[in-house]
Parts: structure tokens; C-alpha cells; sequence
């Protein structure tokens, strides 16, 4: 393993390469889809005919591909929130709580603050995006100035944003009637819907102009350069004299605001309302976007597809065979405890043979981790 | 050095693949009882991957190994141990909490009736054992107080306590003083007439011809020759490793410092890790026009010292300025803009971000040359990266090469590369050749000088003497945390400053016990 | 649009019916869509589904049951399986009914079915109910009366709303019925999420001597029943069966037979009879409501004053006895219902 034998000059197939990063995401669905194969034969019911009729709730047809696209929707705008951060070697995980704010932002403003239609979506959405980026600021200030975890506290503001929201909406601003809700947004707020089967809404632009937005600033800006390198190695990135402190903030709060946007897109476009307790969870599918993406804000919007697809397929599914809606949650652990099992696989072994120094091989082991999974 | 009994090991043909890379290539190798074998080869030639092949460490792709005739598969290093083959690792294995006859005893401990450790036992077999190898260690002392060259000691006894026949010694003189290495020499050479077997993986040539009885070259992952030691030069050796005519030493002038000093630390004390004092009130100065070495055994401050002239550690107290701006306790963007760029050994952590790719690697630091308002000029940068290249030979890689496929020393070459080409008026060379190829070894060299030609400041910290000589013109001691000697290179030698190293000589003469605990890192902890 | 809508349905209908290749019987199909909690929350859903069964075994008919993971995926969840071709899509919760309005009106010929939501018809082809749930207090307050040792019962309300008095005045009536001398307590809670306070407001009833406490206050309800655990008294539970939650301390609970009132739905279907846009009220006659009788709170209640909870039950059903619906009572009103009894504060109170 000399200079030549180690290095040989590889431009390397450019097939390959781009293929790479996909190869991991697609083993953890092939895999998953064989495991829910066997439970659905387990349970006495055909796969094939289950799955392809998942597959036709889910994309097939106007109907159900509208479905599918009102689930992504929330799913972009989480799974993006939590990559923008994972890019950048932060673990933002309370993009669940940060959505919570956001909703309740544009909610408030949505129904007490009257504007001109061209004027209210947009105050709403700024208020979304700020709500967010309030609640993403507590984690990210610990985080820079006392070095606490933003892991732990991310997971403690979730349940923190959750009996917040929920106190707006059951006790200081709630809507008269059984639902604990806020009161209706004015009609100027509401963002349009497309069609009758689903409340896919205007919203989707703004999540497909956030990854749009994202991936530039990733791939053209000085600061996306920054960011991938504290991703890929934080020690690096500040020896080479990357203002780490000032670009975790900046990571988090971007991060927050996109999933406070995602608030306003479900209280402007879906519910018409903030909704006590509205998100079955979209915050910590979020999390589960951004690995299966890689964190690649275009490969977000696969991802997100993915799982709206299946929640989609999961109406039908129901519908048509009676298979219980936990099988597609379990397809999405499966996918998501196999990305996991990579991860760590890559974190304990290497894809390289480690050189024989204990000192460093422990020492590269989260480079590596991220590296391996990243580079290609 | 005679070195002809009759032949204990027989490696035939072994092969070992990590996926599609092959560390070794079908080689062969035997062992004779009572020799000190040598194995040289480059970073990455294979050497280490083959020994630890034969101390069950690794499995082999293909091969066969043949322990006194009969074939032998061992399935890890307990059966090895019981086969009679011992091994110590570069970075040792030993728990520094314990005392050294705990750590000699530990997996085959001596048990009282009771089933309990009986210590007294294990004391006395200790003591037993050091005498008759003229080891001269006491059993009760606790192993992280001991100097590296005692530590080395434990790790063999280890192995002799197991009765180890065959002894493989991996690049043990990398964390010696001189001094250390010669009773090392000693003690080898002993072994060796003793009747036993002993393979001394290293690159430094210097002492393969010191010590061997038979010198084997690996390279590519192939064993390309095995001679006598007679009649065999270090150039011929270089040669047969690097696999072309390798110039030992750089050719250099005269130094001429000029100006003010480039770098100025004064009555720096700095705190470590463990919180001990690492740095203790040091002075220094480095101008420009001149290569400053500091030589040291490592733990002796110089990672602290780097790390806060780098900005990556908060002294205590004292000033540190780059180019006359007080850069103590401000962050690595700060000392930067003074003017230092900074090459740190730690590559794989600090230098690289190994995943990235090679233009990535070498644009950071440089955003603002690529800065157009707030995008990146992703194409220019990725330009000079390939001129870059071009210039410091970075072989085996385009732009978008990974940082991690590189070998040693094309990633030193990459971090040369963007570090040299800032406008710095102090070059921090940490370790600059560590991990790196001989044949690399020579640029490297070869371009820190062409910068201290061009009026740079030069401050290279190294524990390798050989490279402290090949390019300081003035040489600094650093031991505990002090500078206790400031040399002309012209005018010492390695004996003078091994003394130095070793705390033999200077102000702190007689303390021979170097607090190098903190030499130790997660890596070598064993629990 | 709607047109455009319904040649797309049927088109979805068509594919679908061919990847599966269905071959479709005469059964009538059934659709159940659950609110978002789902199967297993052991209160409506849960009862729904029972009903669900005993449609298969009275009925003939087949089903299957969708559950939505949010109120946002009610709307398509409704409408994709109006394209589906069941003979009747039933819901529950108040959070339907916005969505089922859509999904009416883009499938005129589906019929529907919301459970337990208020007097307003829904659509021209969804028939609705509505809990007589003042008759369900009515018969727990009866219930309480005829129990207590200290003369003394109590009431937890979510909050001091009318939907909430309409429960009290249905138990109040009840009691007095029972026992004209018993003691009625009211108390509202203030939260309908949060135990603790169900607790606290209970021992405050039970310090005032009241030995049984109707709790009707969501989440908080769970504190009264605890208290009445941690007191040694009785709490009646509310909506569905909560006497398994504290076994021998819930003295019965108030349920709301929604598996009843869908089972009626799907009758309807089978038989023929079922006409859109009419809302059915669910009272004791109907079956919509009742005192929750199992094995936790066997032996509670003696038998003897079983045989007379049974009498007024009779009289209600035979129309002798009108419970009152609070909304129907005037502001001022002294006294109320056939026979009179004086009204409570709640009803003396209530606002024009």
C-alpha cells in the first residue's frame, strides 16, 4: 500500500459515484420490504396483492397521489428542518416541537390579526418561521455557549412545545365547541387546496422552494462549504478557522424556522386551524426522512415522497384488505433501524481497514461514521 | 551476530484483502530461532497487517503459516500466546492504573488456594523475571508513572512472562531517546542469544542495521527481499523500500533569520488534560529565515504548546503573538489572520476532514479568496486545487479524491499545500513527516526549507531526531513543559540532545522519570 | 368539477377493482373510520367496532376498519373511500363532521354515517345521531342516589359550559327522582386534561361528605376515579365503560352506545330505510345510553336497587318521566321537568 497501490488514480466510474450514496437508503427498503413481506404472509394475507395494493393507494391516480403529496408535504418540510442541521454534524431533533410553535404561530396570527390576502399567508408564514426559530434557539444557544447536548434538550423541548401549544388551545385561545382548537384563520390565510381528496395545499411549493433554497445554499454558498465541513469533521472546520459557534446558531435557527414553516403549512392549508396535539409525529418522521436522504435536501423530497406514499397506501390498504395502518409503521422502523444498523456498522468497522494504531482508528471513528456514509 | 539456528516460523504465500484492497500480497517470510529480524517497509507496506497475521490478531485471505514444520491456524492472540509467540503493539496495551507485576500477570494471574490473586506471588515472579532479563523494574510501581522506555520494558516482560519464543516488536524505538533505543538494542540482542526469536518491524534504517541479523523489505504487501546484514547500505535499503533512488538527506544553506521575530511565546504555562501543569512558564522566539526544531520526548508539553499557538487550547497564562498580535487564548480564525498557518500532526482529526474531498481540503481557510458575495466560486477553487496538486505532487488524487484515500503522506501533502500558500509569515510544521512515506518524507523536507529560503518562519515540532537534524538550524529541547536546551544544530548531536530529552542534562538533570502519562490516549487504555 | 370528480372516482374505483380482482357479492360492505386515536383507545372507537361485529353476525354484512393518524387525513380518508364502493362509511367525532360534508357533497350517492355529534343535519345523504346524554345522567344519577350511604353525591364537570350542565342537570334530575332529600354537589374542574385537578376537585366533594362522584371531565376524570380509589368511595365514569379502571371504585359509568347507534346506521342500509339528512336521537328508549353493568363493578349495587333503577328507567322510556335537556330550560326556570323539581343554581343561573 504505497503511494501508487494504495491511491491508484481513480476519477472513478462517475456511474458509481453517483450512485453511492442511494446504495444504503435502498438496501434499508429492500430489506424492509422483505420483512413486512414475511409479516403480511405471517398474517395470513397475500404480499404481492398487499403490496401492490400499497403501491396504487399510494401513487396511483389523481385521488391517492394527491393524498400521498398532502402527507409529504409536513414530511419535507421536517425532513429538511432536521437535515439542514445533520448536515451540519447538529442533531436537531426537536423539529417536532419547533413545528408545534410554528403551527401556533401562523394559527394566531392566522385568525386574530386581519389582513389583505396578499399580506396575511405571508405574516403568517413569518410568524411560523420565527416561532420555530425561537424554540430552535434555546438548544442552539446551550448548545454553543454552555456546550450542552442539543440532543437532550431537542428531545425536552418536543413535550415542552406539545403542553404549551396544547395550553394555548385547550385554556388561553380556544375555540368555542368540543375540539380543542384555536379559532378558524381568517379566509385570507388559508392557503388554497387543489383538490376535493385531500387538503394537499399551496403549502407544497413553499416546502419544494425550501429544498430548492437549501440545496443551494449547500452546494454554491460559502457557508454551505462551512457547514459540510463541520459536518464531515467540526475539529477541522475550526482549526481552519470556520466561526464554528456563530454557524451552529445560524444551522439551528434555519433549521427551526423550516420546521416552523412546516406548522404554517398544516394550519394555513390543512387544518384551517391550530389543532391541539395536530401532528401524529411528523417532527420525528422527520428524523427518519433526513437519514434515509442523507441528508440532502433534494434527496429530502424523495424521502418524504416515500413515506407520504406509504401513509397514503396505508388509507387504501385499510380500506381495501383490512391489513392494520401499523404495517407501513412498521415498514418505516424497518427502513429506518436498518439506516440505523449502517451507521453504526460504518462507526464500528470502517468501510477501509483501519490502520493497525489503536490511537487511530478510535480517533477517526466519528469521521468515519459520517464520512463513509457522506462521501461519493 | 551470527543468527543461524534452525528456522521456527514459516510464513508461505500469505495474503490478506480488506474488501478490494490488499494490504498483503503474497508473502513470505521465515523466522530463525535466536535472530533479530528485521522487517522494513514503508507507512502501509503491509508489515504490521503480516505480523499481526501471525499473532492471531487478523485472519488470512490465503497462506500458510508453519510454526516449527506444522501448519498452524491461530484464531487469535491467546492461541498464539500458548504457541509461544509474543507481541507489542506500537501503542501499548497496558493499564496505566495498574502496578507493573498486575499488568504482567493480568489474563494468566498466579491464584492463591482460595481462588484469590496472590499478589506476593505475583510480585516475586515479577521481580524473578526482570532480574533474569536484566530489566531493572520494580513491580510495584504503577505503570502510568513510568516512562515510555519502562513501559516498553512491561509490554516485553508481558510477553516473556508468557514465554514467549518468537517476540514481534512493532516500530518499538518510535517513542524512544536515543539512549532508550541503545538499551533496547541490548536487551533485544540478548533475547536473541538466549535462544530467541525476535521480528523488529520499523523504518528507520539506521537501526535495522544496528541490531539485525537478517533484514526482510516488504513493500506493495509483498516481501521483495530478505538479506544478511552484512554488506547492505541504508541507501540499498531506501531503495528496495520506496522502489527508486531516494535522496537521505535535504540539501540546505545556511540560515539567515531576519527582522523581528515571526513568532514570540513568552512565560506560557499551560494546563493539560489531566490537569497537570504541561507547559510550565516557557519562552521562545522563532524569526524568519530559520527552521527552529523542538525535539522532545513526546508528552512533554509540545501538544499543548502547539495546540495554544494554534488557538485550539486556552493557556494559563503567558503571551503567545504571531507577527506582534497577541493571539493567547483567542480562537484558531484569529491566529490565522495574524499570519500563522498551522500543519498539524493529528491529520486524520485536526488537518483533513478525511471524508471530504481533496478541493474541499484544501480551499478551507481560503474562503475568502473564492468568496463572491455570499456564494462560493466552487470552479476557482477547485482550479487552483488541481494547480495545487500539480505543484506538491499530490499523486493518486484528482479534486474530488476523498481526503481518506490518500496515503500519509499525499495527505500531508494536501495539507502542506493549502497551508503553505496563505500569506503566513510562521509555518507550524507539527510532526511533518509522521505516517509518511520515505519517498515523501524528502519533499516535504525539501519544501519547508524552500520556505524558510523565501523568508517564512519555521517552528517544527518533532519526536524524530533524524528529522529535527535534517532541517533545524537551531534546535530547541523541550522536557516537562520547559525548554532546557537552545542548540545550533551545527553544533550538537544526537547525543547531546538525547541527554537533553531524557532530562539527564539541564536545569532539571536527575529527574529521569518524565511524567509522559500523557502520552496515553483512549487508543491505548486496554479496559 | 364535481362531475369531473366523479368520473375520476369511478375510474380509481375501476383500477383498484381490477388489481384486486374483487369479485364483488352481495354483501353489504361496510367502511369504519375511526378518529384519530384509533383501535384500541377502549372508549368509542373500541365500541364502534363492537358494533361493527355484531352488524357481521345480526347482519350478514362485511367491513373494514380505516384509521386515520390525524384529524388532516380525515378529509381524504373520506373521500378516496367513497370511490370505493361501500354501501355506508360511518364516522365518529366532532372533528368529522367538516370533512364528511365535503366528502357528501362530492359523492351524493355515498351514504354516510356520523355518530354522536350534534342536532344539525350533516348532509343530504348522512344520517347522523345524537346522545341523549342528559338521560344517561339521568339514570347514573339514579344510580347514585340510590347507593350513597351519606346522602351526599357529587359532580366533576370538565368546565362550567352548557354542554356540561346538560350532564349535571340530567344526573341532578336523576337523584332528586331517586331520593328527593339526597345532596347534589356540582364542582367544575376547570381542565378536561389533567388528572391531578380531577383528583384535588374530588377530595374536595368527599371532605363535604359526598361518598359517589360523577365525573364527566375527559382526561381529568381519571383523577376522579383515582380519588375514589385512594378515598374509598365510588366515581362514575363517562362516554365509555370506565369501570375497569379502578375495579370496585368505579360505580358504574354513563356509556354513550355508539356501537349501537352504528350498528342502527347499518340496518337501515340493509333493511332499506336509511334517509339521508335526518339526525336520530339516542336516549334510553333507543338504546343510546346506559348504566354500564360488568364483571368490575358486579355486586356494587344491590340487586333490590337494581329492580328500581330498572322502574325509572321504564318511566323515562314510556315517556312518563321527560328528563330535561338543559338547552331546552329557561334562564330563571325554578323548577323543571315532569314531575317538577326545583332547579339547580346552574339552571336558575344560566344566562338568557
Amino acid at each position: 500500500m504505497s503511494t501508487e497501490a494504495i491511491a491508484p488514480p481513480r476519477p472513478g466510474p462517475p456511474l458509481r459515484a453517483l450512485l453511492r450514496p442511494v446504495v444504503g437508503p435502498l438496501v434499508a427498503i429492500v430489506i424492509a420490504t422483505l420483512v413486512g413481506a414475511a409479516l403480511v404472509a405471517a398474517l395470513g394475507q397475500n404480499p404481492i396483492e398487499v403490496y401492490s395494493t400499497l403501491i396504487e393507494g399510494g401513487i396511483v391516480g389523481w385521488p391517492n397521489l394527491s393524498v400521498a403529496l398532502q402527507m409529504t408535504t409536513p414530511l419535507i418540510f421536517t425532513g429538511l428542518a432536521v437535515a439542514v442541521s445533520f448536515h451540519a454534524g447538529l442533531w436537531n431533533i426537536g423539529a417536532e416541537g419547533q413545528m408545534l410553535v410554528g403551527a401556533l404561530a401562523a394559527g394566531i396570527v392566522g385568525y386574530a390579526v386581519p389582513l389583505p390576502p396578499v399580506l396575511h399567508v405571508p405574516a403568517c408564514l413569518i410568524a411560523a418561521a420565527f416561532g420555530g426559530l425561537l424554540w430552535a434557539s434555546v438548544p442552539a444557544l446551550l448548545r454553543v455557549y454552555l456546550n450542552v447536548n442539543e440532543l437532550v434538550i431537542c428531545l425536552m423541548m418536543n413535550p415542552i412545545a406539545l403542553l404549551a401549544t396544547g395550553f394555548v388551545a385547550t385554556h388561553a385561545l380556544k375555540a368555542p365547541g368540543p375540539t380543542n382548537k384555536l379559532p378558524d384563520i381568517l379566509d385570507s390565510a388559508v392557503l388554497p387546496n387543489f383538490s376535493l381528496f385531500s387538503q394537499l395545499n399551496a403549502g407544497i411549493f413553499i416546502a419544494l422552494a425550501c429544498c430548492v433554497a437549501v440545496a443551494i445554499v449547500n452546494a454554491m454558498t460559502v457557508r454551505g462549504f462551512e457547514w459540510r465541513i463541520m459536518g464531515l469533521s467540526p475539529r477541522f472546520a475550526y482549526y481552519g478557522g470556520v466561526n464554528v459557534r456563530r454557524n451552529a446558531v445560524a444551522v439551528m435557527l434555519i433549521s427551526g424556522a423550516i420546521a416552523g414553516l412546516g406548522g404554517a403549512e398544516q394550519v394555513l392549508g390543512v387544518y384551517k386551524a391550530f389543532y391541539d396535539n395536530f401532528s401524529p409525529g411528523y417532527g420525528f418522521d422527520g428524523i427518519a426522512v433526513a437519514m434515509l436522504a442523507n441528508s440532502n435536501p433534494i434527496g429530502v423530497l424523495f424521502a418524504a415522497f416515500l413515506f407520504g406514499a406509504l401513509s397514503a397506501g396505508s388509507g387504501v390498504l385499510q380500506m381495501m384488505t383490512g391489513v392494520s395502518k401499523y404495517l407501513v409503521q412498521v415498514l418505516q422502523f424497518i427502513i429506518v433501524l436498518v439506516l440505523a444498523a449502517q451507521f453504526s456498522f460504518a462507526w464500528l468497522f470502517g468501510r477501509k481497514p483501519a490502520k493497525p494504531s489503536a490511537r487511530v482508528s478510535v480517533a477517526r471513528s466519528v469521521e468515519e461514521r459520517t464520512g463513509t456514509e457522506k462521501v461519493g | 551476530m551470527t543468527g543461524a539456528g534452525p528456522e521456527r516460523v514459516a510464513l508461505c504465500n500469505i495474503a490478506k484483502s480488506f474488501g478490494e484492497l490488499v494490504a498483503v500480497d503474497d508473502a513470505s517470510m521465515s523466522i530463525r530461532r535466536g535472530e533479530v529480524h528485521a522487517l522494513v517497509g514503508e507507512n502501509g507496506a503491509g508489515k504490521t497487517t503480516l505480523m499481526n497475521i501471525l499473532y492471531g490478531l487478523l485472519s488470512r485471505t490465503s497462506g500458510d503459516i508453519l510454526l516449527d514444520g506444522t501448519p498452524v491456524a491461530f484464531k487469535g492472540p491467546a492461541e498464539a500466546i500458548r504457541a509461544g509467540i509474543g507481541m507489542v503493539h506500537q501503542h501499548f496495551k497496558l493499564a496505566p492504573s495498574f502496578t507493573v507485576a498486575e499488568n504482567i500477570i493480568l489474563g494468566s494471574e498466579p491464584l492463591s488456594r482460595l481462588g484469590q490473586l496472590d499478589r506476593l506471588e505475583a510480585d516475586r515472579r515479577t521481580r524473578a523475571l526482570s532480574q533474569r532479563f536484566g530489566f531493572d523494574l520494580d513491580p510495584e510501581a504503577i505503570v502510568g508513572t513510568l516512562p515510555i522506555g519502562l513501559r516498553q520494558r512491561v509490554e516485553i516482560l508481558k510477553a516473556l512472562y508468557r514465554e514467549a519464543e518468537i517476540l514481534i516488536l512493532d516500530e518499538p524505538t518510535s517513542v524512544l531517546t536515543p539512549q532508550e533505543t541503545r538499551e533496547l538494542f541490548a536487551t533485544m540482542r540478548s533475547l536473541a542469544a538466549n535462544g530467541r526469536s525476535i521480528v523488529f518491524i520499523t523504518h528507520k534504517l539506521k537501526e535495522v542495521l544496528a541490531v539485525s541479523d537478517r533484514i526482510s523489505v516488504m513493500r506493495h504487501g509483498r516481501i521483495i527481499a530478505t538479506t544478511g546484514n552484512s554488506g547492505v547500505s541504508a541507501e540499498q535499503l531506501a531503495r528496495l523500500m520506496v522502489g527508486r533512488p531516494v535522496l537521505m538527506r535535504v540539501v540546505k544553506t545556511r540560515a539567515h533569520p531576519a527582522g523581528a521575530a515571526a513568532l514570540k511565546v513568552e512565560n506560557l504555562t499551560v494546563i493539560g488534560d489531566r490537569g497537570e501543569t504541561a507547559v510550565a512558564d516557557l519562552s521562545l522566539a522563532v524569526r524568519p529565515g530559520e527552521i527552529v526544531g523542538l525535539a522532545g520526548v513526546q508528552g512533554n508539553g509540545q501538544d499543548e504548546l502547539v495546540q495554544c499557538i494554534a488557538g485550539l487550547r486556552r493557556p494559563l497564562s503567558g503571551r503567545i503573538e504571531i507577527c506582534g498580535t497577541a493571539v493567547a487564548g483567542r480562537e484558531p480564525l484569529d491566529c490565522r489572520a495574524a499570519g500563522l498557518a498551522y500543519i498539524p500532526a493529528d491529520r486524520g482529526r485536526v488537518g483533513l476532514s478525511r471524508a471530504s474531498r481533496v478541493w474541499e481540503n484544501m480551499t478551507l481557510g481560503h474562503q475568502a479568496e473564492f468568496a463572491r458575495g455570499p456564494f462560493l466560486a466552487a470552479r476557482s477553487a477547485r482550479a487552483r486545487s488541481a494547480e495545487l496538486i500539480r505543484r506538491f505532487d499530490v499523486r493518486g488524487a484528482n479534486v474530488d479524491t476523498p481526503a481518506a484515500s490518500l496515503s500519509g503522506g499525499n495527505q500531508q501533502k494536501v495539507q502542506l499545500a493549502r497551508e503553505l500558500t496563505r500569506a503566513a509569515a510562521i509555518i507550524l510544521a507539527e510532526q511533518p513527516s509522521q505516517g509518511v512515506d520515505i519517498g515523501a518524507i524528502e519533499a516535504i523536507h525539501r519544501i519547508l526549507v524552500e520556505m524558510r529560503d523565501a523568508g517564512r518562519a519555521v517552528f517544527v515540532i518533532s519526536a524524530d531526531l533524524d528529522e529535527i537534524f535534517a532541517l533545524s538550524d537551531r534546535i530547541l529541547v523541550i522536557f516537562r513543559g520547559r525548554i532546557v536546551a537552545d542548540l545550533t544544530a551545527e553544533e550538537t548531536d544526537f547525543e547531546e540532545i538525547g541527554r537533553f530529552m531524557g532530562g539527564i542534562e539541564g536545569p532539571s538533570a536527575g529527574l529521569g522519570r518524565a511524567t509522559a502519562s500523557s502520552n496515553l490516549d483512549a487508543g491505548d487504555r486496554v479496559y | 368539477m364535481l362531475q369531473a370528480i366523479g368520473k375520476l372516482s369511478a375510474l380509481a374505483t375501476i383500477a383498484v377493482g381490477l388489481v384486486l380482482g374483487t369479485a364483488a357479492e352481495a354483501k353489504i360492505k361496510v367502511a369504519m373510520v375511526t378518529s384519530e386515536s384509533g383501535l384500541g383507545d377502549r372508549s368509542f372507537n373500541d365500541m364502534m367496532n363492537e358494533g361493527m361485529k355484531r352488524a357481521v353476525k345480526e347482519l350478514g354484512v362485511e367491513y373494514v376498519v380505516i384509521q386515520p393518524r390525524s384529524i388532516s387525513e380525515f378529509q381524504s380518508t373520506l373521500v378516496r373511500a367513497a370511490g370505493q364502493g361501500f354501501d355506508i362509511i360511518i364516522g365518529s367525532s366532532f372533528d368529522m363532521i367538516k370533512p364528511m360534508q365535503a366528502a357528501a357533497a362530492a359523492f351524493p350517492n355515498q351514504k354516510f354515517g356520523l355518530v354522536d355529534v350534534g342536532p344539525d343535519p350533516i348532509a343530504s345523504n348522512v344520517v347522523s345521531s345524537v346522545t341523549k346524554d342528559w338521560e344517561g345522567s339521568f339514570l347514573v344519577g339514579v344510580v347514585a342516589a340510590k347507593v350513597t350511604k351519606t346522602g351526599t353525591i357529587g359532580f366533576v364537570g370538565g368546565k362550567d359550559i352548557p354542554i356540561i350542565h346538560r350532564f349535571f342537570v340530567g344526573y341532578f334530575y336523576g337523584a332528586k327522582m331517586a331520593k328527593p332529600d339526597v345532596n347534589v354537589l356540582e364542582s367544575y374542574s376547570g381542565t378536561f386534561t389533567d388528572p391531578a385537578a380531577g383528583k384535588e376537585y374530588t377530595l374536595a366533594l368527599v371532605n363535604q361528605k359526598s361518598d359517589i362522584n360523577f365525573a364527566v371531565a375527559g382526561a381529568t376524570s381519571a383523577g376522579v376515579i383515582d380519588a375514589a380509589k385512594s378515598t374509598n368511595t365510588f366515581a362514575i365514569g363517562v362516554d365509555s365503560n370506565q369501570n375497569y379502571m379502578a375495579p370496585g371504585h368505579v360505580l358504574t359509568s354513563m356509556v354513550k352506545r355508539v356501537d349501537t347507534q352504528a350498528y342502527d346506521m347499518i340496518k337501515e342500509v340493509v333493511d332499506g330505510s336509511f334517509k339521508g339528512g335526518t339526525v336520530k336521537y339516542y336516549g334510553l328508549k333507543e338504546g343510546g345510553v346506559d348504566a354500564a353493568m360488568d364483571q368490575y363493578n358486579k355486586g356494587l349495587i344491590p340487586d333490590d336497587v337494581l329492580k328500581q333503577i330498572d322502574e325509572l328507567r321504564q318511566k323515562v322510556i314510556s315517556g312518563e318521566i321527560v328528563v330535561p335537556n338543559y338547552f331546552d330550560l329557561k334562564a330563571g326556570q325554578k323548577e323543571m321537568g315532569t314531575p317538577p323539581i326545583a332547579s339547580p343554581p346552574s339552571v336558575v343561573n344560566k344566562p338568557g
